[in-house]
Parts: C-alpha cells; structure tokens; sequence
C-alpha cells in the first residue's frame, strides 16, 4: 500500500506540515480570546497590566502578546485584538484552504495512478487468465475497490494523522496552562477507544448481516424484473409479492438491531465524550474558583479538551475501515501481481505467409483432453484455406494458436522457417490478422473503428477495404456516413453487418496472412460470394485460412482441413475430397441438395 | 480521438414538494416515532443552544466576581438565569449534578434521534420498494416495451434508498436546525438583544452565499460524476474487448486513451475538491469578522465606558456566550441552504420513483370479471373453469402503436391438442399473435375465444393458469431446482416435481446432485449448460399440467449436446397439449402437426411440412435459405431427421 503513495510523499508531508500549522494557528486564535476575557477581569479587579498579563502563560501567549506590542499598549488598545482575530482568521483559512488543495491533488493524482495501473495490467494478463475470470469482477475491482483504496489514503489517512496530531498539541498546550486539567482531559480516553473498538466490531458484524439482506433484497429486484414476463406468463405474482415481502421483513429486522447497536455507539460514546469535557470544565472551575487559574484560562482549558475529545471516536472508527482498505488491495494485487504477457520481446522476421503445423497438441492447463491432437499440414504463401469441421472439433482453437493468444503444448508451428514461440507476439499480432465470429466493436464511429490500429492510413484505403468487404454501400447509406457512431449509444448493426466492418478492419491493415473464423457466417450467400471474388482480386495476396461450415465456401480453396475432435481428419482440395467416402463428401451431398 | 461525449447536464429546476409530500405520507404511518424523535431533538437543541451557553455563562459570572476567595466549594453559589424566566440559584455541586443528568438525558435523546431517523429511513425505503414492486407486477406487458429494465432497477434499487434516507433525514434535519436556531435566538435575547440583532445582521450574507457555492459544488460533482461514468463505460468496453485489443495489438494507443479517460476525471474531481475545500474557512472568516466587531463593540463597554450603542451591557460571560452563537448560529443557517440544495438534488429521484408507483396499469379486467375471477392479487380460484384448450382467433387485429397494425384480421382455428409451428422472418408477426393468446396484449379489433368463450370474458389469471409459456432464453431464477421448478405452483407435491422431471428428462441429472432438488442454483444458474437450464423451464412448464403450451425456440446458438438433450424432451411434452411453437429450427418445425408461414401479420402458407415442401412456395424457400444458416452438425442432424421423416 505504501507503494502506492510513490510521488506524492512530499506532498503528503506538505499536508501533514499544514495541519501542524493550522493546528497551531487555531491554538493562537483561543489565546486571542482568551487576552479579551483576562482583560475584563482585569478591569473588575484593578492591577497593573504587567502583574495581570503574567496570567497568560506559555510561550504562545507570550509570543502574541508581544507581537500585538506589549502588555501595556495592548491594554490600552484593545481594538487591537479584534485585528488580531481577523489576521489569525484568515490564515487559519488559508491553511485550511491549501491543506484542501493539497488533498485533492494528492487524492486525484493516486487516484489516477491506480487506475490506470490497473488498466495496464489488465490490457497486458494473458488471455487465459482474462478468460478465467469474470468481467464483472475485473470491473469492480477497478471500480469499487479502488474507490476504497482511494478513500482510505486520502480521506482516512489523513484524519487519523490529523486526530493524533491536534491531540499531541491539544494535550502539549493543557500541560502548559495546568497538568491536572490536562491530566482530566485524558482520563477518560483509554476507556474510551477500548468501548469504541468493540462496540464498533460488532456493529461491524450487524452492518455486515444487514448489507447482505439487503443484497439479497436487490437481487430479487433485479431477477423479478428481468424475468418479469415470465412471472406473468406463470401468474406468480402473488408469489413473487409474498416472498419479497418475506425479503424485506428479514432486512427490516436486521437493520433495526444494526441501528440499535449503531446508535447505542453513538449515543453511549456521547456519554463519555461529553462527562470527559464537562468533567474537565467542573475541574477547571474548581481551579479558578480557587485561584489557581485565571477565567481566560479556563475558556482555553475547555476549548481545548473538547478538541482533544471529539476526534477519537472518530479515529476508532477509522482503525476500522484500514481492514477494509486491505481487503481492496488484496483484491488488487491479484490483477496487480499476476505475470503480464510478454507482448515485446522476441524476433520480428519478415514475414511472408507460410505456415507449417508439426505433431501440433494443444490443452488447456486445468483441462486433460487434448483440443488439438498432433496436427500437421503445410501452408504455402498467397494460399487459401478453409478448414472445416463439427462444432468443438478445434478449428477456433488454431487461430488462437497462430496468433498467440494461447501457447502450443507440444509439437512446433513454423512461420517462414521460424518457430512461432520465438516471435514477438506484437510482431506476429500485427502480421496473422483475425476476424472473429463475433467481432467486437468499439462504440465510436466508423472510421474510428477502421483506423484504430493503423492510423496513417488514407481515405482511399479506407474505401477499398470497405467495398471489399461489401460494406462501403452500406456506409454510404448512413446519414452520417463514416461517422456513424455504432453501438449501445448510436446505430446497432446487425450481425452480419458487424462482421463485414470487422472484416474491412482487417484488410485494411494488409497482413501477410489471414484468418477467418466463421466470421461470413451471418452473411447471406450472395455476399459471401462477392466478398470472397473481391478478396481474391486483390493486389496484395494474403495466405488466408477460413474456417468456415459452407461447402460454397470451402470449394474454391487451394487446402481443405477437415478436422474431427482435435485431429486433421482429411486434408486435400474439393476435387480430391469430393471422391472419398468421409465427412466432406457428406456434407457436400447435404448442401448441395439446396443449391 | 473523441473518446467519449459529454452527457446532458440536468438542469435546476425550482423545487417542487409535491413527490416529497406523496413519499413522506408512508413516514407518517410512524407518526409515534416521529414525535418521540421531534421531542427528542427538541430537548437536545435546548441541552445545546440554550442550556449549556447559559450554564457556561452563569459559571462565567459567578467566577468572576468569587474567583480566588478560597473559600469552600458548597459557599460557591451560582445564579442560574435560564430562558423563559427560569432563575435560581445553585451551590456548585448542585451545578455539576444538573449539568452532568442533563447531559445523560441528551444522550438518551441523540440514541432516539439516530435510532427513529434510521429507522423510518428503512421504513420509507422498503415501503418504496415494496409498493413498486406491487405495482411492477401488475403493469402490463406494453408498460416494459417502452420502458428500459434498466430504468425500472435504477428506480427500484438505487433512488428508492437515496429518496428515503434523505427524506428522513432531511425532515429531522429541518427540525432540528429550527429548533437550534429558535432556542440560539431566545438564549441570545435573554442576555443582549443589541449584540443579537447585530450577530443576525450578518446572517443573510451567510444564506445568501451558501446556496450558490453549493450550487456550483453539486454542479462541479456532476460534471465529475459524468466523467467517472464514461471512464466506467469506457474500462467495461475495454475489458470487453480485451481479446480484440490483442488481437489488434493496440494495447499501446488504448493505453494512451487511457490516460487521457483517467485523466478527464481527475482534473474534474480535482476542481469539484477544491472548490469545496473553500466553503469551510468562508463561513469561518465571516464569523471571525463578526466576533472582531463584538470586540470592537464591546471593548469600551468592557473598559467600563460607553459605546456607541446605548444601554448595552456586557460581561465577560455574555462576551464568551456571544463568540460562540456566532458560529453555531451560522452553521445551523448554512446547513439549512444545504437542506435546500439536498432536496433539490433528489427530486428528479423522488419524482420518477413517484411516477412509477402511480402508474396505471393498461390492461385490466372488466368489472364484471373482476367481480366473478377476482384480481390479479386476489384471485377467487373457486370460479376459474377448466379449460379444454381449443383456440379460435377471429378477425383479430392488433397494433402496439396507433397506425401501424402488425396483425391484420387474423383468423385461425387451432384444435384441442394439436401442436402448431409459426414461422416467418424477423417482424412477420409471429411473436405478437402468441402475445395476443397469453393475453399480454388484447387485440385491437376482433376476438381471441378460448374453448368457444371470449377470453375477455374471463380473467387473466384463468388464462395463464393453464397456459404455460417458455421462453426463447430460459430463465433460471437463484434458488434450488425446487423453488425453479415449482415457480408458479408453490403447493406442487414432491411426487408431482418428480413426475415431471421424469418427463422431461431432468430427474437423472438433478437426482445425481449432492443435494438432489434443493442444490442451489446461484447466479441464475450459471453453472448449467443452456440446454439444462431448458429443461429446467421445461420442468416448471409441465409441473402446471397446462391445457395450452407455447414455446418461444432459442434462435441463439446453442451446443450439439443441449441441442439434443432439448429436442428429446420437447418431443415428449407437446404430446397430447395445444402446442403452438414459434419455430427456429427447422428439425422442431418438420415435426410439428401443421405449420403457419406468417408474413407482416398475416398467414400466407397453411398445412403439413410435407404439403408445403411439395408447393415450393414460400416455405420451401424460406425452408431452405435457413438450411444454409446452419453449422454443419446441425445440417447433419437436421438432414437425418429429414430422411426419417420420408
């Protein structure tokens, strides 16, 4: 966690340095009133002012008394305090202000480091370990325990420093005007952080109970209104009604005995924080009546006492959310600590588009069946490709191989002669281009979308790439043409209209090779055919593997891979597959049937 | 790169008590709590406004003029002046016994204050909840097309807690700071009404100026709160996104994005921090000015001189009494400014929580219905008939909006256990004539008749008790099998929950779980396969034994293995049940008795799959284009089922 604070120490010791002032600056405005009141019971029983400013003692005092000009002049210009007080006022106020400053500074600056700490991370973990875990919980962690984080070092931190230090200064000050007053003001405090500590754990535990009631209480919501025509289809109503009743009773009681205890605390620590200051006042009456102090220094001695009190309750309670605070970095470091995918080291060859598969396996880490099973095929450069097979048969999994989204386990991919293992995945990222079945957009404009990872590239190539995808018509027809902004907050477009923007996203960025993953599926026939002759008339000549179910599709490739529970079942062109007896023939028999 | 557009600022309006007033009615049900908590507050304003200032300031008097006697403690007299006239005098032990029980009293009043604020916050607030909730499950289905799911959570969930706990709170606060600020006033009466007027002379600066600097506070907030809520969309999308990011290699300008998101919030957070950062010491340095002109009033008065204002009498203790109001006093007006700016803040919140507890529903039963079949709440089950399950639509229209129809005079006989696919493209009416039958809609025109009856004759409730109606991504509810299959029959026996299962297929699966049918199910049955969830629906379809059964079909793609296990059980209980199937696919369409090609809402192609195959009408080429859709073990499948067929 203190790592965290990295850059901003100064500026934390800035702060820290700022509440000792304001601190002391406070402490001179209460010897300031405390001049007005001495003078008064000055005039009610006549000395000299020398004799009668003795009273004011320690060296603030003093140290005021003389920079206002002496105990005789200021005797004789009283108006001299009230400058006094509006001179204090505002610097008090001013430190007051530049701690504020300081403090957001300080809190957005972390604030804004951690996130994007967590962001970097997050772009960089391997692909696994994003496909392990749940986006959502991502999400809150960058979201809510960062906000306790934040929380915590800025806003409790500080309080707890500020507590302590007005309670060091409150207690110094105290001892200078009279150790028994001083020492009242304390008594009662040990009793008092004890009770605090563990009224507040079990207040803690109740809090706990009731925020998961009260979970409990908004998942029904949720699940009743997300379902709710089904609740109506099987005229559950009355159901749903009593059982969230039944949901909210159970909230009802356990927030009730939470906020019994809650402001049993509360209440039960005024008792303590308020016989601590009256006790103290009593103490210092006492001592005035007596002789011992002056009545100035009795307001001083009250001022003070109830400053010392009142902040800790508060810090008991702030011991608390350091728990809290913990539990968020916990959190964090799992993100935070996780090896991050090495994107930049490794060779960057020339590639041309020749891939070659040898004895390739692949499984997951947590899993034993083998996805792909000693797989080897030959691909030359500029070939087309399309590789066919029964859902889970391994066809995705290859083009997550070749981009290295996941490591091969055993066997060796060559591309151009170099071992796939030993190229950088940046390098091997920009040169094996993938469209997705499902691709995923980005909710900004067309043209964002085309050029987000090349951004020097013209119009012209923009349009190619979009009329060989068969979508530039469609643009045009836009209001907005290119700037059209797609996704939740602007156009929705279908299926088959994704896929052809993510296609154009590819070509355009001219890789030597290629991959389709059944990403034509949700475009009709016909275009699927345009699209497939205007890839084939372009000038640059990418090695292309399509996996694809369409035998229309598969005919014109140079390679078809039938691939069957991870293994290369048959592997050959149309005209040769087309005579066995096997899978690509049957399927051909039932497509073509229709054709 | 415009990353992200900046959301519309809501506007101030003026406020407007009237959603207040309707939400603070539910508060007033706890009228004995409410005055235990006004009387409470009332007696701490007293302990902090004018007891203690006034006991100080008796103690300040008495010391002055008997400090340093040394005489005994019980020889310390001290002359109490109170508010109202109350005067007595006391010894200083007496003084310390009064304090210190009066002090025990306001911490007895502080538990009530808290306890009965909290508690009639949760009051309104599950009142809230509870009401919206009655009233969600008696809106009718036209009510949720318009409005976003979304709207009706963040009403539910979020502006019901914030509206309540501010209510509650808001209101004890109004008290509260009226009666600190009344009895400030009579305490400050009661010792100088000179120095009074001239400390509220003030005030107005304080009233004045604290609405505007919250005004540009919440403004500030807002501006910032937008900027968090587009960096939360922005990261979500991103984390979405990840595998294409990679893919792309583009981690470095999404990074650079990045900042430039992240650092959009920090500046503006950073300028809402600061700005509040200056209203503290603002109200401060004013009330340090005002105590420097109590100084310069009083100190020739003090000197034993005159001032200028006649008549004015100060001693140290009325000094010390005045000093101090001056900040109390100011604080409770500034917390009154912020009250003002607390409700204005929530009344977009209070107003659409308002509106969604007095919607109306649109479709109710006739009250001649009603009188037979009860309500939707409060059903007479003794009246419902038994239904046979024989469907007649005749001349049925219906438009969701005015002008646009989307069934066009339909007429259909659908026979007693005869099962029924309708298929057509997206928009062809398929959907809404099925609504029509469940009654989540009324025909525009025409009549929908069940065994021979209008079903506007009879209540909704009689209706759906015997339809049983699955929907197209099956919903499977937190909870155990139990309380999935038994939703919408809560009194079903173990018996018939088995019988079921066993039909569909799901007993041998649940039965082979740790806990058999009370396995809990969390998260919405993430942990089961789309196909297991299906049967799931299909469990707690069959559990109602319904006359009438209508499936909406996965169109999303689900696996080989679901997609199997699905069809077997589908075949089983459509048996012997009017079954009308919105058809995706195309081996559920071949089985079924008679098919129904719909296009924009009316039937063009009507009989068997083989009489339509032989046409080579529309459905041989609808037929046949969604053939090719398909991935090639489904084609494998479907081409077999096919050859059986033959």
């Amino acid at each position: 966690m203190f790592n965290l604070t990295k850059g901003y120490r100064i500026r934390y010791l800035i702060v820290l340095i700022s509440i000792i002032f304001y601190a002391f600056f406070s402490t001179v405005a209460s010897y300031n009133a405390k001049l007005i009141v001495d003078c008064y019971s000055f005039s009610q029983s006549p000395t000299t002012p020398d004799i009668f400013f003795s009273n004011l003692v320690g060296p603030i005092g003093s140290l005021l008394l003389n920079i206002l000009g002496g105990p005789e002049w200021v005797f004789n210009h009283k108006w001299i305090i009230a400058i006094s007080t509006v001179v204090i006022g505002l610097i008090t106020a001013g430190f007051f202000i530049f701690r504020g400053i300081m403090r957001s500074s300080i809190g957005t600056g972390i604030s804004k480091r951690i996130r994007l700490d967590l962001f970097y991370h997050i772009e960089r973990l391997p692909y696994s370990f994003i496909k392990t875990h749940n986006n959502g919980d991502l999400l809150q962690t960058c979201m809510r325990d960062e906000s306790t984080l934040r929380m915590f070092l800025v806003r409790q931190f500080f309080s707890l420093c500020q507590t302590f230090l007005t309670l060091i200064i409150s207690f110094v000050i105290l001892l200078t005007l009279d150790w028994k007053i001083a020492l009242t003001s304390i008594a009662l405090i040990p009793p008092l952080m004890l009770y605090s500590y563990f009224l507040i754990r079990k207040e803690a535990k109740l809090y706990r109970l009731t925020d998961d009631s009260e979970a409990v209480v908004i998942g029904k919501i949720e699940e009743n209104i997300n379902s709710i025509r089904v609740v109506k289809a099987y005229n559950n109503e009355r159901n749903e009604i009593k059982e969230f009743k039944e949901d909210l009773l159970d909230y009802k009681k356990k927030y009730i005995k939470w906020r019994r205890v809650g402001s049993f605390f509360f209440s039960s620590t005024d008792i303590l924080v308020f016989g601590e200051i009256i006790a103290t006042a009593l103490m210092s009456a006492y001592l005035c009546y007596v002789g011992d102090i002056s009545l100035g220094t009795l307001i001083i001695a009250i001022t003070y006492t109830a400053a010392v009190v009142w902040p800790i309750r508060e810090a008991v309670s702030t011991i608390n959310d350091f728990s809290k605070a913990m539990v968020a970095v916990d959190r964090m470091k799992l993100i935070l600590d996780h090896p991050l995918e090495d994107i930049d080291s490794g060779l960057t060859p020339k590639i041309e588009g020749e891939i070659i598969f040898d004895n390739v396996s692949f499984k997951y880490d947590d899993d034993e069946k083998e996805i792909l099973d000693s797989v080897s095929f030959k691909i030359r450069p500029g070939q087309t490709v399309a590789i066919m097979g029964k859902t889970g048969s391994g066809k995705s999994t290859l083009s997550s191989l070749l981009t290295r989204l996941y490591e091969y386990s055993s066997g060796s991919i060559l591309i151009d002669n170099v071992e796939l293992k030993n190229i950088q995945r940046k390098h091997i990222r920009k040169n094996v281009a993938m469209v997705l079945q499902e691709p995923f957009l980005f909710s900004r404009s067309i043209y964002e979308n085309m050029t987000i990872a090349n951004k020097d590239v013209t119009m012209d190539d923009v349009n190619e790439a979009l009329k060989t995808a068969d979508f530039y018509d469609t643009v045009a027809a836009f209001k907005d043409g290119y700037n059209t902004i797609i996704g939740e907050r602007g156009t929705t477009l279908s299926g088959g209209q994704r896929q052809r923007l993510a296609m154009a996203r590819t070509i355009l960025n001219n890789a030597p090779i290629v991959i389709f993953d059944d990403s034509l599926s949700a475009v009709d026939v016909e275009t699927d055919i345009r699209i497939r002759s205007a890839l084939k008339q372009r000038k640059h000549k990418s090695t292309t593997l399509i996996v694809t179910h369409r035998v229309m599709t598969a005919k014109d490739a140079d390679l078809i891979i039938v691939l069957n529970d991870g293994k290369v079942d048959q592997i050959g062109s149309h005209d040769e597959l087309i005579k066995k007896n096997g899978f690509y023939q049957k399927i051909y028999k039932i497509q073509t049937r229709i054709e | 790169m415009p990353v992200f557009t900046e959301e519309k600022e809501e506007n101030f309006k003026r406020l407007d008590a009237k959603p207040f007033r309707q939400i603070f009615k539910y508060a007033l049900k706890h009228w004995y709590l409410l005055i235990v908590a006004i009387l409470s507050l009332a007696f701490t304003s007293f302990f902090d406004a004018s007891f203690t200032p006034l006991m100080n300031n008796a103690l300040v008097t008495a010391l002055e003029t008997q400090a340093g006697i040394n005489g005994l403690l019980d020889e310390f007299i001290i002359h109490v002046d109170l508010i109202f006239g109350i005067a007595f005098d006391v010894n200083f032990t007496m003084f310390a016994i009064i304090f210190l029980s009066l002090m025990l009293g306001r911490c007895i009043s502080i538990f009530f204050t808290f306890f009965i604020a909290d508690v009639i916050s949760m009051e309104i607030m599950n009142e809230l909840r509870l009401r919206s909730f009655e009233k969600v499950q008696q809106l009718s289905f036209s009510y949720f097309d318009k409005t976003p799911t979304g709207w009706i959570l963040a009403r539910m969930q979020n502006d019901t807690s914030s509206v309540s706990e501010m209510l509650a709170w808001g209101v004890l606060r109004i008290c509260w700071t009226s009666f600190e600020i009344a009895f400030l006033l009579v305490t400050m009466f009661t010792k100088s009404w000179q120095l009074t007027i001239i400390i509220l002379a003030t005030t107005p600066l304080i009233i004045i100026a604290t609405p505007i600097f919250q005004h540009f506070l919440l403004k500030f907030h807002r501006i910032a709160r937008n900027a968090y809520s587009n960096y939360v969309r922005w990261l979500s999308e991103c984390i979405n996104g990840v595998a294409t990011i990679k893919t792309l290699s583009i981690e470095d300008s999404v990074y650079n994005e990045a900042e430039s998101v992240v650092d959009d919030i920090r500046k503006k957070y950073k300028r809402a921090m600061i700005l509040q950062s200056y209203f503290g010491p603002f109200v401060n340095l004013i009330s340090y000015f005002t105590v420097a002109g109590l100084i310069l009033i009083c100190y020739p008065v003090l000197d034993g001189g005159q001032t200028f204002i006649a008549g004015l009498v100060v001693d140290a203790g009325i000094f010390i009494l005045f000093t101090n109001s001056v900040e109390h006093i100011y604080s409770q007006f500034a917390d009154f400014s912020e009250l003002y700016n607390e409700f204005v803040a929530n009344q977009a919140s209070a107003e659409k929580i308002v509106s969604l507890i007095n919607q109306v529903p649109e479709l109710v039963d006739s009250p001649d219905v009603i009188e037979k079949y009860g309500t939707l709440l409060e059903p007479k089950l003794e009246n419902y008939e038994p239904i046979d399950g024989d469907i007649k639509f005749e001349n049925v229209s219906f438009s969701y909006l005015k002008d646009t129809e989307v069934i066009h005079n339909l007429n259909l006989h659908i026979k007693k256990g005869t099962s029924v696919a309708i298929v057509g493209e997206t928009g062809s009416g398929k959907t809404t004539t099925v609504n029509l039958l469940c009654r989540f809609y009324q025909p525009t025109s025409g009549d929908i008749l069940i065994d021979d009856v209008p079903y506007r004759n009879r209540s909704v409730g009689w209706l759906r008790n015997s339809i049983s109606y699955i929907q197209q991504n099956p919903f499977v509810f937190s909870g155990s099998y139990r309380d999935n299959i038994t939703f919408g029959n809560r009194e079903a026996t173990d018996e018939e929950i088995i019988n079921a299962s066993k039909l569909v297929g799901l007993d041998e699966f649940v039965s082979s779980q740790k806990d058999g049918y009370n396995t809990y199910l969390a998260d919405g049955g993430n942990q089961l396969s789309v196909g297991q969830k299906q049967l799931v629906s299909f469990t707690r379809a069959i559990l109602k034994n319904p006359r009438i059964l209508i499936l909406d079909e996965a169109t999303s793609s689900i696996d080989t293995e679901s997609e199997s296990i699905v069809q077997n059980a589908m075949e089983k209980i459509l048996k012997g049940r009017t079954s009308i199937i919105i058809a995706h696919r195309l081996s559920t369409i071949v089985n079924c008795d008679r098919i129904l090609l719909m296009e924009n809402g009316v039937i063009v192609e009507d009989g068997s799959h083989k009489e339509l195959m032989m046409k080579k009408g529309k459905y041989f080429n609808l037929y046949m284009s969604q053939f090719r859709e398909l991935n090639v073990s489904q084609q494998i499948e479907v081409y077999e089922k096919e050859q059986k067929l033959k």
